[in-house]
């Protein structure tokens, strides 16, 4: 289909279920809170090779956060249950604790509950103490400022990882200008992170390689050098790919996501938007972009 | 951050609630004893019904009919009308609904109580809410001695739940107190969280004189400061802790004067009591 006199292909992304947890940073300044975030949601691009996927969901003024300073919520997606658990005890303890004024709060109201704060507390040596308000248990946990503040159970829920938009231009401003302007206009919906750097991709994976040690690869047929030496799915006028990948803790977030980088991206010069997918066999969700934004 | 009982009391306050109405027909010196007269014994039932519970008076047991006037118009809420002072346990161990007290309720309110609300338009008699371990409980007016106690021969007092007092509350507030939140916006009186296991105290006016006396564990905050802190308790450290934002941002949603000041002071930490395990705190706002 052209729209816009981009060519938006026939097809899907495939993504799949995630565990997903959304977290409440908080500090005495908006700056604090971001570094805070900053930290913890790092190196966390993908599963594969970080163990989670992270991302800065939004800031939020005092009167959106439990002890009215500001803040900044983020959202960590784990394989598992067991493997999100332990990225939050690690990055809570080693990036949000660690960092000046912070405090750390859950931030969804439903999911399974899984124990955080109540193993972050023994860093407080005996000394920590617990206070217990509107049915959620804190732990205070003395530090050299002060106290660091953490809640004891963080809800998990089931969500969707993997959502993608693939952008294809002639060229690699073209096609970051768009990739960029679609990323912005994604930030708008709440519920989903771009895990990746800039919330752009380039390295796009393919599943297994022909080294039998890897498990996933470079995907070699959108990579724009090996035209004539593999099946490419590029046409000879694109020399650049860039790929959006969106991590939601609903389906919905996701597919409005896409919705609003699919505008962004095709009222940019690029010459296709595409998506991947596994011949839908892996994955749980297919996300069709004529569909999606059909319904925009 | 708002539980459902805000949210009934958010209804109670604007007059909506229709319920049945207990009023008391003659207020006299013999105390009348209503424990069991409970939302969830009372609601559902007719008039005629409810005028047959049983209550004592003195020691003698009468028909609730013969004490009150029982009006119905709905089930939302058990409504005590009249000079109530000599009523005592009203909301003995109540575990659900909603109760509204329109004047002076007497002595033993709220003990043992589970869940549930409680609202009273006019004051407390002592030893009220004794060893409640849930619900809330809303005071429009000044409690008097022992609010949160065990009661006698008990080591433990309040053991969960919240208690909200726009007023003064008189001595040992929260003594023995082992879970939960007592928050008042007026002083304190003497032994305020004396022998104190756990749970948190918010003053928002004076603290009488050797508050947390014996205290082991919890925290027990005054925003107009107190006269002495035992000797037992250790000045700690000049900061504003974060948790105290956490409640103070909840009690502002309850209602409570809350500033700039209050909210993001600087408290005055003092640990004791160290005549026992130590760990427990006074806070105080520094300048008050």
């Amino acid at each position: 289909m052209i729209y816009n006199g981009v060519n938006v292909e026939d097809t899907y992304a495939e993504a799949f279920s995630m565990w997903g947890s959304r977290l409440v940073v908080t500090a005495d300044t908006p700056e604090w809170a971001m570094t805070a975030a900053v930290s913890a949601t790092g190196f966390a691009t993908s599963v594969i090779g970080c163990g989670c996927e992270a991302g800065i969901e939004g800031e939020l003024n005092s009167t959106q956060t439990p002890d009215g300073r500001p803040g900044t919520s983020i959202l960590i997606f784990g394989v598992s249950k067991s493997a999100l658990e332990s990225q939050l005890i690690s990055r809570i303890g080693q990036s949000i604790m660690t960092c000046p004024t912070t405090a750390c709060y859950n931030g969804l109201d439903e999911g399974e509950q899984i124990d955080v704060g109540g193993k972050l507390r023994y860093f407080g040596d005996s000394y920590q103490s617990s206070k217990f308000l509107d049915k959620r248990r804190f732990w205070r946990i003395p530090v050299m400022d002060g106290e660091f503040l953490v809640e004891q159970k963080f809800c998990v829920k089931k969500g969707v990882g993997g959502g993608n938009l693939l952008i294809l231009a002639k060229d690699v401003t073209s096609c970051l200008e768009a990739a960029q302007r679609a990323v912005k206009s994604m930030k708008k919906v709440s519920g989903i992170i771009l895990p990746f750097p800039g919330g752009i991709v380039r390295s796009g994976s393919k599943v297994g390689s022909t080294y039998p040690f890897l498990n996933a690869s470079t995907n070699v047929s959108f990579c724009p050098t090996l035209k004539r030496q593999v099946k490419t799915s590029l046409s000879e006028e694109v020399n650049a790919v860039y790929e959006i990948v969106i991590d939601g803790l609903d389906e919905k977030s996701v597919r409005d996501a896409m919705g609003y980088g699919l505008l962004a991206a095709t009222s940019c010069n690029v010459i296709s938007i595409t998506a991947g997918n596994y011949g839908g066999n892996l994955g749980q969700y297919k996300f069709y972009l004529l569909e999606i934004l059909k319904n925009m | 951050m708002h539980s459902c009982a805000l949210c009934t009391l958010g209804k109670a306050y604007s007059g909506k609630v229709k319920g049945v109405t207990l009023s008391l027909k003659k207020s006299e010196a013999v105390p009348i004893e209503v424990d069991g007269i409970l939302p969830e014994s009372v609601l559902g039932k007719g008039p005629v019904e409810i005028a047959s519970f049983k209550v004592f008076v003195g020691n003698e047991t009468a028909d609730l009919g013969d004490v009150f006037e029982v009006k119905y118009e709905g089930d939302e809420a058990l409504i005590f009308e009249g000079e109530l002072k000599h009523v005592k346990g009203i909301g003995e161990g109540m575990t659900s609904g909603l109760i509204m007290v329109n004047g002076d309720a007497g002595m033993h309110l709220g003990q043992r109580m589970k869940g549930g609300t409680i609202v009273v338009n006019g004051n407390l008699e002592p030893r009220c809410c004794c060893e409640m371990s849930g619900g809330t409980v809303i005071v429009k007016g000044n409690a008097k001695a022992m609010l949160g106690s065990p009661l006698p021969g008990n080591s433990k007092g309040m053991r969960g739940g919240m208690i909200m007092v726009f007023g003064s509350v008189g001595n040992r507030v929260g003594e023995g107190m082992r879970r939960g939140l007592i928050a008042v916006t007026g002083d304190a009186g003497d032994f305020a969280g004396a022998n104190m296991i756990a749970g948190t105290i918010v003053v928002f006016g004076k603290l009488g004189l050797n508050s947390g006396g014996g205290m082991k564990r919890g925290s027990i905050v005054s925003i107009g400061g107190t006269d002495r802190v035992l000797s037992t308790f250790g000045y700690s450290c000049l900061y504003s802790p974060t948790y105290l934002k956490l409640y103070f941002k909840y009690l502002r949603g309850c209602g409570f004067p809350m500033n700039d000041e209050i909210f993001n002071g600087l408290y005055r930490r003092y640990v004791g009591d160290m005549s026992s395990l130590g760990k427990g705190e006074i806070l105080t706002l520094e300048n008050s």
